[in-house]
C-alpha cells in the first residue's frame, strides 16, 4: 500500500526539502501515521491533538477530493494513491456531493451539482505550459 | 512599513519575521501582518493623512508596503457618493455608494495588488502571479507592466470576455484552466512551492490582503473621520469582509477615529455559490466548500479561504450574511443603474440586491446610515445582462422618428 504524498512548502523542512514522498497506509489516518514515523513531527503539525481531527487549517486531498467531505482521517486510501496536503488558507477545490436540500437559501434555486469535473486531469498539460513560461 | 514588527499566526499566535510566506508551519494557521499599534499611534495624525496624496498611500503608514517600492497607479481615494434616488425607493434615509470601479483597473483589487506588488519588489521578485476570477487578473497584469515585472495570471476558462482581454492587453502571459476558480487556486498554492514568483494572493496573501483595509480608512474620512451604522461587502473568499472589520477597529486604535466602531457588517452573496452565507443560516463556524455556479463569476469562490474569519467578523458585530438569487443579480444591477446613473458588474448588483433584501428583512433599518461597496463595473461583464441592443431602431428621417415614438411614448 505505499501512495504518493505531495507536502507542502510548510513541512518540507521535516521531509529534508522533498516535495514529493512515499508513504503506506490503507487509511488516511494510517498514513499519517506512516509519514511520522518517516519525518518525526509531521503529525503534530497536521492533526489536532485535542480533537485527534486534522487541524482546521489543513487540507488533505486523496486525488481531487477533500478528505474532509469523505470521511476524514477514516477515509480508505486505495493502493497506489495520490495524496496532496494543502494549506486551507490558501484554498482548493473540495466541492463535494452534497444533499441538496442542505443547500436551499432563502427559499431560491439549488446550486450543487453532484459531481465535479476533474479541472486538473482535464486541462491539456498545465505544468507544460507554465514550465515553458519560467526562465 | 516602518509600524510593521513581523507576520503572526492568526491561529497559535506564533511570530514570524518579514518575508513572503503566508501559512504558519506548525499549525497551518494563517499569517497576518503585526504591527508596533504604540508607535504608529504616536506617529500618525489626520493632518498628516489629509495632507497625503489622493490616493490609497495617504495611508501608508496603515499598510504593509515599502514606500519606496510602491507603484503608484492613483488607487484608491474613490468617490464615496450619496445615492438619494436608490434611498427612496428602499426606503433608507441616507444610503452612500463607495464607487470603487474608479480605481485604474476598474475594481478593488488594485488596492491588494498595490500592496501586494510593493512587497514583492521589496523580497526581490520580478514575477506576479495570481489565481483569479477576473479582476485581480487585471490588477495584477497592470501593475506588473507599469513596474516593469512581469505577470501571470491563472484564470478559468469560462471568465467573461471582458475580464480577459482586460489582463492580456498589458501584455503579461494569461493560463485559462478547465475547471473553476478553486482548481485554479489550488494549482497556483501548489505551484508557488515550486516557481519563485511573487503570487499575490498565495505566497505574498499576509501583505495583498492588507490592502483591502484601505477601502475601511476612505469610508471613514470621507464621512468626516467617523464610522457609518452600516457596511454591505460583497463576499468572494471573506477577506474583504473581514478586513473592513480590521480596518475601521484600526482607525480608533490609533486614535485617527476618537469612538470605537460600532459599524455592523454585512455580507452579499448569490446563491449559486453562498457557502459562507449558508453557514451562516445555519449557524455553523464550518464552511463547507460548494461547486460553484452562479452569473457573478467575481464570488465565484466556493471554498473561501477566510470564510472562517468573515463568520466571526459578521456574527461579532451583528451582521447578517444573506445569498439572494441568481435571478435577483440582473435586478440589482439595473436598479443601480436605474437610479443612480452606476453600472456596475454582477458582484455590485449582488451587493444591492442583498441591501435591498436585508431593507425588507428589518436587518438594516429606514435610519441605518449605510455604505455600499461597488467593487467594480458593468463593462467587464456585460454577458450577464442579455441583449443589451438599441431600444428602438429606424431609418434616419423625421417622420421615422415621430412614428417611433407616437406608438411607444417616452
Amino acid at each position: 500500500m505505499t501512495h504518493q504524498v505531495r507536502i507542502p512548502t510548510q513541512l518540507r523542512s521535516l521531509t529534508g526539502d522533498a516535495p514529493v514522498v512515499d508513504a503506506s497506509g490503507s487509511t488516511i489516518s494510517e498514513v499519517v501515521d506512516d509519514l511520522d514515523s518517516r519525518y518525526p513531527g509531521v503529525k503534530e503539525r497536521l492533526m489536532d491533538g485535542d480533537t485527534g481531527k486534522l487541524r482546521r487549517f489543513v487540507n488533505v486531498y486523496l486525488g481531487d477530493e477533500d478528505v474532509r467531505f469523505m470521511q476524514g482521517i477514516d477515509t480508505p486510501v486505495p493502493e497506489g494513491a495520490k495524496l496532496s496536503i494543502i494549506p486551507a488558507v490558501a484554498g482548493g477545490s473540495g466541492a463535494h456531493p452534497a444533499d441538496p436540500a442542505e443547500w436551499v437559501v432563502n427559499g431560491g434555486m439549488r446550486h450543487l451539482t453532484p459531481t465535479r469535473p476533474d479541472g486538473r486531469s482535464s486541462c491539456p498539460s498545465p505544468e507544460r505550459e507554465i514550465e515553458s513560461l519560467h526562465r | 512599513m516602518k509600524y510593521v514588527s513581523g507576520l503572526r499566526c492568526r491561529e497559535c499566535g506564533r511570530d514570524y519575521p518579514v518575508a513572503p510566506e503566508h501559512v504558519c508551519e506548525h499549525c497551518f494557521g494563517p499569517l497576518e501582518v503585526a504591527y508596533d499599534y504604540e508607535a504608529m499611534r504616536a506617529g500618525i495624525t489626520r493632518e498628516e493623512v489629509e495632507r497625503g496624496p489622493r490616493t490609497m498611500w495617504r495611508y501608508a503608514s496603515l499598510l504593509p508596503a515599502p514606500e519606496d517600492r510602491v507603484v503608484d497607479l492613483a488607487v484608491g481615494f474613490t468617490p464615496l457618493r450619496l445615492a438619494p434616488r436608490l434611498a427612496a425607493e428602499l426606503g433608507l434615509a441616507k444610503l452612500w455608494l463607495k464607487l470603487d470601479g474608479a480605481n485604474p483597473t476598474h475594481s478593488f483589487k488594485d488596492r491588494v495588488v498595490s500592496v501586494a506588488a510593493a512587497a514583492a519588489r521589496s523580497f526581490g521578485y520580478d514575477v506576479l502571479a495570481c489565481a483569479s476570477t477576473g479582476n485581480l487578473a487585471n490588477a495584477v497584469a497592470a501593475h506588473a507592466a507599469a513596474s516593469g515585472m512581469r505577470s501571470v495570471a491563472f484564470i478559468p476558462s469560462d471568465l467573461e470576455s471582458g475580464k480577459v482581454a482586460a489582463t492580456s492587453i498589458y501584455g503579461g502571459r494569461v493560463v485559462a484552466l478547465d475547471g473553476g476558480y478553486d482548481d485554479v487556486n489550488r494549482l497556483c498554492a501548489e505551484l508557488s512551492g515550486s516557481k519563485q514568483w511573487a503570487f499575490v494572493n498565495v505566497n505574498v496573501r499576509p501583505y495583498y490582503a492588507e490592502g483591502s483595509k484601505s477601502l475601511a480608512f476612505e469610508i471613514a474620512e470621507q464621512l468626516g473621520w467617523r464610522y457609518p451604522d452600516a457596511v454591505v461587502v460583497p463576499m468572494a473568499s471573506g477577506s474583504l469582509f473581514t478586513k473592513m472589520a480590521k480596518g475601521l477597529r484600526e482607525l480608533n486604535r490609533v486614535s485617527l477615529v476618537e469612538a470605537e466602531p460600532r459599524t455592523i457588517i454585512h455580507g452579499a452573496q448569490a446563491e449559486g455559490c453562498s457557502p459562507i452565507a449558508a453557514a451562516f443560516l445555519a449557524g455553523s463556524e464550518e464552511v463547507r466548500a460548494v461547486k460553484p455556479n452562479t452569473i457573478a463569476k467575481s464570488l465565484a469562490i466556493g471554498n473561501p479561504a477566510d470564510g472562517y474569519y468573515a463568520l466571526k467578523e459578521a456574527r461579532a458585530t451583528g451582521g447578517k450574511i444573506a445569498a439572494v438569487s441568481e435571478a435577483s443579480v440582473a435586478d440589482g444591477v439595473r436598479l443601480l443603474a436605474r437610479t443612480e446613473g452606476v453600472f456596475t458588474e454582477t458582484a455590485g448588483g449582488v451587493t444591492i440586491a442583498t441591501l435591498e433584501h436585508l431593507v425588507r428583512a428589518g436587518s438594516i433599518s429606514p435610519n441605518d446610515e449605510t455604505v455600499a461597496l461597488i467593487t467594480g463595473i458593468g463593462l467587464k461583464t456585460i454577458e450577464a445582462f442579455g441583449e443589451a441592443g438599441p431600444t428602438d431602431s429606424g431609418p434616419p428621417s423625421l417622420d421615422a422618428v415621430e412614428r417611433i415614438f407616437e406608438e411607444a411614448p417616452l
